[in-house]
């Protein structure tokens, strides 16, 4: 199957009383789009957001188990949770773009406010990123307006190429495309495969055809547990569980 | 029924008689206070008003120079002091306290803000005055920026507050310090309402006497020297519309019309600069 980027050894988190994982143990493999996917309020937004660390910035909330990057527990003592973001970019299901920069620097934050100075080599990562993340040409003439005046679906890409120029190792992304017209939509999944040649990509969707058109292999979560997990096609077409059934089935969800 | 919907009709027009009668009072009496403001006080603004400090109670070559200069001075020292402590700690409660500790935060600034000033001059007195020996202009500083530091804290946390969650998990997930988010993403989205905040604080102490009453305690020439004693236009218009000079008298309505004015041209100032056309004067 390939190497495990990223590990989860029976994780739970709570916020607050609400117990929103449970022992929860599940692969990454690199370079691949693992999708997570199953009914709302299951816990999928929950779980990406352990694994960059973000779960714990909220009053109340808390983390049991052990996340393992490269085989190494992103929960120790002596890992700060900052590194770990640099690592483990994150796409958010609104996209953002900061309305008091531009465009560039939208792009830019991450590496100037993490102390990158150089202006030539920023100006070649932020072009570099903008490709990649297929806005260059769209922006390329009016990279010194505000991030705000993009559409939903270019704010969107913008959101990826600020993830992208800190050359993260796994991109997280929370129903990237929910909030966008099926056009724009269409072009962040075209984008989520060009990535994932490499980036580890972990995408969760309410969306089974999205999962299906993008992923290589699915998770599928049900009030906080891991009901079933294997590669796309396999899941999709002939599901071990009843319950992964009756949710593709649209018995529920 | 028709009995009905005309007593309903009547009560109608009797409750917008009454708010329409309210707010033509308020706005009456508002109106005349700027109009004799006006009338009485443009009478005695002339250059030397402007560059003169007082002289002598019968001399008519006399001005309030030295006030304005020691308003400004007051005001300014008073705003650079509690500026960024006011958003140093407005961060501190939008950004990292919990919310149990936030409650009681915002319930004792909102309280401290409604401190009479009189109070604030007293015990700024004791605070600034006797252990210095001295009125001085940084005992009033000290005291205005007592006065300023809840409602700009106030109102700076309530624009960070108003900052979208996600801003600040967006900049949390391009691996930022939550400092630098604070500082970098949050405080510059919310600017606009930081500079309202700082607007009002600052109009507000501007027009301050009890707190200077008790420690500048007022001087008669341009401040020289921060551990002094020295004037302010408020000062000013409290001792001289006291005295029994109509010269004196006249300044001190010129000299009300002068303060009158600059709060306007501040909240003007401010609110062009913001932009925010919600907030009028």
């Amino acid at each position: 199957m390939g190497y495990i980027k990223i590990e989860l050894d029976k994780v739970n988190a709570w916020y607050g009383d609400n117990h929103v994982l449970k022992d929860l143990s599940l692969s990454i493999f690199e370079k691949s789009v693992t999708a997570i996917i199953g009914p709302s309020g299951c816990g999928k937004s929950t779980l990406l957001r352990v694994i960059n660390r973000l779960h714990e910035t909220v009053e109340g909330a808390r983390v049991s188990g052990r996340v393992l990057l490269d085989g190494k527990n992103i929960y120790d003592d002596d890992i700060d949770p900052v590194d770990i973001r640099r690592r483990i970019g994150m796409i958010f299901q609104q996209p953002v773009a900061f309305p008091h920069l531009s465009i560039y620097d939208n792009v830019a934050i991450g590496l100037k406010l993490n102390g990158f100075k150089d202006k030539a080599m920023l100006d070649k990562m932020v072009e570099e990123s903008l490709r990649e993340a297929a806005l260059w040409d769209e922006v390329r003439s009016r990279l010194m307006d505000k991030g705000i005046s993009l559409s939903g679906g270019q704010k969107q890409r913008l959101a990826i190429a600020r993830a992208i120029a800190l050359k993260p190792e796994v991109i997280l992304m929370d129903e990237p495309t929910s909030s966008l017209d099926p056009v724009a939509g269409a072009k962040i999944e075209d984008l989520i495969i060009n990535l994932k040649r490499n980036y580890t990509i972990i995408l969760v969707t309410h969306n089974i055809q999205q999962a299906a058109r993008v992923a290589d292999y699915i998770a599928f979560l049900y009030m906080g547990r891991l009901i079933e997990f294997g590669p796309a096609r396999r899941v999709l077409e002939s599901p071990e569980i009843e319950l992964t059934e009756k949710y593709l089935t649209g018995e529920f969800g | 029924m028709t009995i009905n919907l005309r007593v309903r009709k009547i009560k109608e027009k009797i409750f917008f008689t009454l708010s329409y009668i309210s707010i033509a009072i308020t706005l009456i009496i508002l109106g005349s206070v700027i109009f004799f403001t006006f009338v009485k006080g443009i009478n005695s603004w002339s250059i030397s008003f402007f560059l003169s400090p007082q002289r002598s109670p019968l001399d008519p070559n006399q001005g309030i120079a030295h006030a304005i200069q020691g308003s400004l001075l007051m005001s300014f020292l008073a705003a650079a002091i509690s500026t960024p402590i006011s958003i140093l700690a407005a961060i501190y409660l939008s950004e990292y306290a919990s919310t149990a500790f936030r409650e009681k935060a915002e319930y004792i600034l909102d309280a401290m803000a409604g401190i009479p000033s009189i109070v604030v001059g007293v015990v700024s007195y004791l605070l600034f005055v006797l252990p210095l020996g001295t009125f001085s202009a940084f005992a009033g500083s000290m005291a205005l920026a007592i006065m300023m530091f809840p409602l700009m804290t106030r109102a700076s946390q309530d624009a960070f507050m108003r900052v979208g969650r996600e801003y600040r998990e967006a900049g949390l997930a391009v691996g930022l310090p939550k400092w630098k988010v604070s500082l970098h993403i949050v405080l510059y989205i919310a600017k606009n309402g930081v500079i309202t905040g700082f607007a009002l604080a600052f109009g507000r102490i501007f027009g301050e006497t009890a707190p200077l009453l008790m420690t500048a305690l007022g001087s008669r020439s341009f401040p020289t020297d921060i551990f002094a004693p020295t004037s302010s236009i408020t000062l000013l218009i409290y001792e001289y519309s006291k005295s029994p000079f109509e010269i004196w008298i006249n300044i001190a309505w010129g000299a009300s019309l002068f303060i009158l004015i600059m709060n306007l041209a501040i909240n003007l100032v401010i609110k062009f600069s913001v932009g925010d056309r919600r907030w009028v004067i």
